[in-house]
């Protein structure tokens, strides 16, 4: 190697010899090599030897300079033009590279770019040109084929120029042909085999990707052995012995890493590495600190992302969420699209905030992860209860996929099963109004899988908390006992748990007794039911809901005192309680005590929380259709109270359009107002909606009445006293028996009203009506000509009935129901009625005798005819035996004559007597034959009888209605002859149509007063029911805890009359959601320990993950809550 | 003699309407078994219990209105009946004749109960009060006023000390027969009162209401024993079982109850009936109970003694 370069001289042969160990400024030399017009290769030698010795500010002014200031006046000079701005341009690359101001680099880019440009005008296609540019193509990232097109030109050219072999293992390894990248540094390295040690660095990197460790390991060994410094190599076997996962391997690894360390400790890779190494040491600080490096040193983004996850990561795992909140954000920012763990960080920090909205972003950071991932196990998982927290249904329909593709791919998880479980039982709540117990049934397998998965595979007891929930969906599918079953085991377990966390296991016990309590109370063992809330009410003298339900029970007991008094207990505690108020309110309504019930419900809208609570506006809206049904004279008043109703009612549907209750409450005053089909037309929407409100049936019916179509009211009334369990309701027995007088079916009214009087003895109405139908039935009877003599003494007989009735119920009556005086009226008429049935029963009396007679001349004419055959046959039968005498007369005359002309043969004298015997033997035989006669002829004439019977028959017949069409004319004559007679038989008619009228009227009275206003009165019970809505609605709650589900059976059980349209459904609804708060806290209770289980599993699962990721609840606060 | 409760007849159509009333008695002269029934067809029916199954011996007619309440005298000769209609019908149940017919008022009667002695027959009505008629002549006997609302039930205790009756509205009185003086008043129920019972003993009083609860009372000190919650409905009515233990309910849920009144526990339900059973009765040893329904059928139990 030349120690010095000489400079010739300008014009002469003089040169100036620079020595290359003591060169002086760069300044002098370019002023020398300016001054003598020096050629280009000599500028290039001294830049070179310049940047050789590091002097590189020098080094670019020579080549900066050389550009224009160079001699070119020599061969080849174009060559040395290229080597300079190529040489130049590199340099530029080079710096760009190692710049971290994205500006500055850009500049440094440009300037790359112009010189390389400006170098293709001189030798496109020099070699070196060449590849100096494919590499600044591939550096500049997004080139990666311009590249490519470069360097198969420079191998095209010259096949085994390494650098373009190389540039191609490159190219290929970054489009991830590892085996094509792999032949390329082979060729490399055939063609050069002490080609640099980075070309077997390559080879490693490849052999890694092909997941040849061995082959790798080798590789990255003989880098080391020809590079004992790189620290790519370094790296790379410290990866392999840490993928190998055991003790000495990791150490192993860690030691190289830690050489690594100390040749470069700015290398981001091992310092990402080393941190990731701190951190499952533990020391995190150490993990901080090197990540915190490694990001400072590298412009890899790639690099970036790693070292922010570690960061973040460190953090999260010392529980300071906010800086590992930002460190994973920082990283999604950097990290490729395959680099989804800082997500999945990100996703748990969302989950910690905790709001609705964090939840629906941590739900896209996992949906990131899955689709990297698409059946990474966790994420499902996650994401499954993620979307389960929502109340959105599609979401939940996502949550219910996610669950169930976790289950089908690991059904051993426990959890995904008991999160399934619970999204199914609560997607039942919500859509409650369809009520299939489908999901309840895909709830209970859920956990029935779940349990036996605990007890068989983990081996552990069931949480009490599940078997709670599988007895509450047990009990929402109506298997009390197998509820009852799992309600104790729970609180079995509940109290072996109690020493590990005592306040939370006592707190989820009282859950289950008043889940327990509510359960006695559906399997009627009220006593029971009792102990538990009393019982509940010595440790939580606050829980209201069992005051509520106390105050239910003595309701439905009729102990309305008592349970007035619990609904107050219940108001010291919370001012405030809606439901409270609105049973108490109920109860005054129940009593008909419209005032002080109406400014309870009132008071509930006046409270800001509550002002819009729709079953107080519905309640209102009844107290005001209450009003219509007592009949005003007052029109005004009417209106009014019609608009006020209807005002409620439409403020109802307003914040809820589905509300049937009062859709129904509308209809019913319209119906009011004598838009009859208008009123059918809601009522039956209404019914459609659902059929689990008997009102609706009900009103359907009075509409019928109103239409004149009274069979189908009959239908309709019987259909709602079957279905709804009515049948022995007196009230509902009233309207059955009023749509049958209507349409003419007196005998089922009449037997209808006596079930109704069976029932309710004390119930004056019932007994007025019953009178009606009596005195109606007796009029009719008597009135018809051919009641026999029984039929008219019974109607006597219960006309007298009916006169005692109605004797007794003008004193005694309910005067809020019927008019006495109507009564007293009535009673004179059936007196007149009486006073003219003794005509009818003389008339029927007379009618039985003649019949009597009739039959009686019957039989005597028939006797008589019998003794007429019997004395023609005797005289048959003398006449014959006459005959016979006559004929024996003869024949002894003849045998007399004989017996002459035999005395006179005198021959034959013995023989004569054998003759004689002969005869007298043959006298027997014709009297035999004669009384066979006589015999035959008898069965003849009895023959003849039985004809004649017949014959008789219909005479008789014909006799009869001949004569009744007689004594029809007698009687009509009779009419006609006597005035009073007349008048008496047209009277009752008369009678009759004005009774029927007054009956009429009277039904109609009942039609305002019960139909119409029956509503009312159903609209009362109603309430009542309401009430017992109301107050189950509490219940369901708890039980809902457990599930909410019993809510809807009890609905439809308990239900039944609001016909005025009861807001149960509205009561129920706030009442549901505290339900499902509560519930969700439960279940938070429960599912928080799933949950911290399951980040658990995901920390041992996933080396990346942390180990303990933040619990997004506490169970503490659950059960605080609880408390 | 059964060990396990069973049902061991049914007589289906037993009348034309909804039965309401029964009785079961035994001759004390022959030992002859009646079954007496009423219903809504205005009938009492009178059945002979023979070869484990019932015979109609008897078909009364009279009533109007509807039969609501039935019963035999001690000595099981004497059937005595009340309607809607307000009347009172004896009958002799050897002959199937009628022997008196008393007319209780427009809304005096309901239920009637003959006196252990089977000389008098309480009822009562409408203005709560309850009337003792003398069988021999028909004739109110005494009045013994509850001041109370209407009374549903009567029953005489078994030693003929104690008269108890239950009104519409819950309270149940229990009167002193020999000096005709009030008792007791036990408030322990809010709704209709349709049948009560003493004890074999005469010790305690159980009484049954539309609440769908049974309590028990011990009758001297008129102290509350217990409640026994089970019916889903009305309790319609109740009877005691001879063996002084057990007692037998009915309800509007179609169920016959048997509790033991040692334990306060249901024993055993039977579900046969298809519609509301108004009324049962036990047999004088307590080995059988009959039960009347709305579904006109008679149903015959065997129970375990």
């Amino acid at each position: 190697m030349a120690t010095s370069v000489e400079i010739p001289l300008r014009d002469t042969d003089e040169v100036i010899e620079l020595d290359l160990t003591q060169l002086p400024e760069g300044d002098e030399v370019l002023g020398i090599l300016k001054q003598e017009n020096t050629t280009l290769n000599i500028w290039l030698t001294l830049a070179l030897e310049y940047y050789k010795q590091g002097k590189v500010p020098d080094f670019v002014q020579i080549l900066e300079a050389a550009r224009t200031g160079a001699n070119l006046d020599y061969k080849n000079h174009e060559k040395d033009q290229m080597t300079c701005l190529d040489t130049l341009a590199a340099y530029y690359v080079q710096q760009a590279r190692s710049e971290k101001n994205k500006d500055r680099r850009t500049e440094l880019f440009m300037q790359a770019t112009q010189l390389y440009t400006m170098a293709d005008k001189i030798i496109m296609y020099d070699q070196n040109h060449l590849l100096g540019r494919a590499c600044f193509c591939l550096l500049e990232g997004d080139k990666m084929d311009q590249a490519d097109a470069q360097f198969n030109f420079v191998m095209n050219q010259s096949p085994d120029n390494i650098p373009s072999l190389l540039g191609k293992a490159c190219i290929s390894f970054n489009k991830k042909d590892y085996k094509g990248a792999l032949a390329y540094y082979k060729k490399a390295l055939r063609t050069n085999p002490n080609c640099p040690a980075d070309v077997r660095l390559g080879m490693a990197h490849c052999f890694y990707k092909l997941n040849k460790p061995e082959r790798a390991r080798q590789a990255f060994q003989r880098t080391l052995d020809l590079n004992p410094s790189s620290v790519g190599a370094l790296v790379g076997i410290a990866l392999l012995d840490l993928n190998n996962k055991d003790v000495d391997s990791i150490r192993n690894g860690i030691k190289l890493l830690s050489k690594g360390y100390q040749i470069d400790p700015s290398n981001p890779m091992v310092l990402n590495h080393l941190a990731n190494h701190f951190f499952f040491k533990k020391d995190y600080e150490k993990v901080q600190h090197l990540a915190l490096h490694a990001f400072h040193n590298t412009e890899n983004e790639a690099i970036q992302a790693e070292s922010c996850y570690q960061l973040a990561r460190s953090f999260h795992i010392q529980g300071d969420f906010d800086q590992a909140f930002q460190y994973y954000y920082q990283s999604t920012q950097f990290a490729s699209a395959t680099f989804v763990l800082p997500y999945y960080g990100l996703g748990q920090m969302y989950i910690y905030k905790g709001d609705e909205q964090d939840r629906e972003r941590a739900a896209e950071c996992f949906e990131k992860v899955l689709k990297a991932y698409p059946n990474n196990y966790e994420t499902m998982k996650i994401l499954g209860s993620l979307y389960a927290q929502s109340d959105h249904p599609d979401k939940q329909d996502l949550a219910k996929k996610h669950l169930k593709r976790v289950t089908d791919q690991y059904p051993d998880d426990v959890e995904a099963w008991i999160e399934l479980a619970q999204l199914l039982e609560r997607q039942q709540i919500s859509s409650a109004t369809t009520s299939s117990s489908d999901g309840v049934q895909g709830a209970l397998s859920a956990y029935g899988t779940a349990t036996s998965l605990v007890r068989d595979r983990v081996q552990a007891d069931v949480p009490p908390e599940i078997l709670n929930n599988i007895a509450a969906l047990h009990f929402r599918l109506g298997n009390l006992n197998e509820a009852k079953k799992y309600y104790e085991v729970a609180l079995k377990r509940c109290e072996e748990e109690s020493n590990h966390d005592a306040l939370y296991y006592r707190s989820i016990m009282v859950t289950m007794q008043y889940n327990l309590g509510r359960l006695s109370e559906e399997m009627y063992q009220f006593e029971d039911a009792v102990g538990f809330y009393k019982n509940i009410l010595r440790q939580h003298p606050n829980y209201i809901d069992c005051y509520l339900r106390l105050g239910c029970m003595a309701r439905d007991r009729g102990q309305i005192y008592e349970a007035s008094e619990w609904f107050k207990e219940a108001l010291q505690i919370n001012q405030e309680h809606p439901d409270a108020w609105s049973l108490i309110g109920n109860l005054h309504l129940a009593k008909q005590e419209w005032g002080p019930g109406q400014k309870k419900f009132e008071r509930i809208l006046k409270h800001e929380q509550t002002q819009n609570d729709a079953y107080s506006m519905l309640a209102l809206g009844n107290v005001w259709l209450q009003t219509l049904h007592n009949p005003t004279r007052d029109k005004e008043k009417e209106k009014r109270h019609q608009d006020r109703a209807l005002a409620m009612y439409k403020q109802v549907l307003r914040n809820d359009p589905k509300n049937i209750y009062a859709a129904n409450g509308i209809g019913s005053v319209l119906a009011h107002k004598g838009y009859i089909r208008e009123a059918r037309d809601i009522f039956a929407q209404v019914r459609e909606a659902t059929a689990d409100v008997s009102d609706v049936w009900l009103n359907l019916a009075h509409v019928y009445i109103e239409q004149r179509q009274y069979i189908s009211a009959v239908q309709m009334y019987e259909n709602c006293a079957r279905k709804f369990k009515r049948r022995r309701d007196p009230e509902l027995l009233l309207y059955l028996a009023r749509a049958y007088f209507k349409c003419g079916k007196l005998q089922e009214c009449r037997k209808t009203l006596l079930r109704a009087r069976h029932v309710a003895p004390h119930d004056t109405a019932v007994l007025y009506n019953t009178s009606i139908v009596l005195q109606q039935l007796a009029t009719s009877a008597l009135q018809d000509e051919k009641s026999d003599l029984r039929t008219v003494l019974r109607a006597v007989a219960e006309l007298e009935l009916a006169q005692g009735y109605f004797q007794y119920l003008s004193k005694n009556g309910d005067r809020m129901r019927f008019d006495l005086n109507q009564a007293a009226k009535e009673a004179s008429k059936c007196r007149d009625l009486l006073s003219q049935a003794q005509y009818h029963v003389s008339r029927a009396r007379r009618q039985d005798e003649e019949e009597r007679k009739m039959k009686e001349e019957q039989d005597r004419e028939k006797a008589l005819l019998r003794e007429k055959q019997l004395e023609e046959e005797r005289n048959r039968i003398r006449a014959q035996e006459e005959k016979m005498r006559a004929l024996i007369e003869q024949r002894a005359q003849i045998q007399d004559k004989n017996k002459a002309l035999m005395q006179m043969a005198e021959q034959m004298e013995e023989e004569t007597p054998k003759k004689k015997s002969s005869g007298k033997r043959k006298q027997p035989k014709v009297m035999d034959h004669f009384v066979n006669d006589g015999s035959s002829s008898d069965a003849v004439t009895s023959a003849k009888k039985k004809k004649l019977d017949g014959s008789q028959n219909k005479k008789k017949k014909k006799l009869k209605s001949k004569k009744e069409r007689g004594g029809d004319r007698s009687l009509s004559n009779d009419e006609s002859d006597s005035e009073n007679d007349a008048s008496s038989s047209k009277r009752p008619k008369k009678s009759a149509a004005k009774k029927q009228e007054n009956l009429s009227a009277k039904q109609k009275m009942k039609i305002k007063s019960r139909a119409y206003i029956s509503d009312s009165d159903s609209s009362l019970s109603s309430d009542n029911e309401q009430l017992a809505e109301a107050d189950d609605a509490p219940s369901h709650n708890q039980t809902r805890i457990a599930s909410s589900s019993s809510e809807d059976d009890m609905r439809v059980d308990e239900e039944p009359a609001v016909e005025g349209a009861s807001s149960d459904d509205e009561k129920q609804e706030p009442e549901a959601q505290q339900g499902s708060e509560e519930e969700s806290d439960a279940q938070s209770n429960s599912g928080s320990d799933a949950e911290s289980e399951e980040q658990e599993a995901v920390a041992s699962d996933d080396a990346h993950s942390d180990k303990e990721e933040p619990r997004p609840d506490s169970s503490s606060d659950a059960a605080s809550e609880l408390e | 003699m059964s060990t396990q409760y069973s049902i061991l007849f049914n007589q289906e159509q037993a009348h034309e309407e909804d039965i309401w009333a029964c009785a079961w008695g035994k001759s004390e002269k022959d030992g002859t078994e009646h079954i007496v029934t009423g219903s809504l067809d205005d009938k009492v029916k009178c059945w002979k219990w023979v070869d484990e199954q019932i015979e109609l011996k008897w078909l009364l007619e009279g009533h109007q209105l509807g039969i609501v309440s039935v019963d035999i005298n001690h000595a099981g000769t004497i059937a005595v009946s009340s309607s809607l209609d307000a009347h009172i019908r004896l009958w002799d149940l050897d002959s199937g004749k009628q022997l008196r017919a008393i007319d209780g008022g427009t809304v005096e009667t309901w239920t009637v109960a003959f006196s252990p002695d089977g000389n008098h027959i309480a009822t009562g009505g409408q203005s709560g009060k309850i009337v003792i008629i003398n069988v021999d002549d028909g004739r109110n006997e005494a009045e013994l006023d509850t001041r109370g609302k209407f009374t549903l039930s009567i029953a005489y205790s078994p030693d003929g000390k104690y008269v108890a009756c239950g009104a519409m509205d819950g309270i149940i009185k229990v009167f002193d027969v020999a000096s005709q003086r009030l008792l007791h008043t036990l408030e322990g129920h809010a709704m209709p009162i349709r049948s009560l019972a003493f004890s074999p003993d005469s010790h305690r009083l159980i009484t049954a209401s539309d609440d769908g609860q049974i309590k028990v009372y011990d009758v001297k000190n008129a102290t509350f024993i217990s409640t026994l919650s089970g019916h889903s409905s009305w309790v319609l009515d109740i009877a005691f079982c001879p063996d002084n233990v057990h007692f037998a309910s009915c309800s509007a849920d179609k169920t016959v109850k048997i509790w033991d009144g040692s334990s306060r526990q249901c024993v055993n339900t039977f579900y046969e009936h298809r519609d509301q059973v108004w009324s049962l009765s036990y047999n004088n040893n307590g080995s059988k109970i009959v039960s009347v329904s709305d579904d006109k059928s008679i149903h015959v139990y065997d129970c375990p003694i």
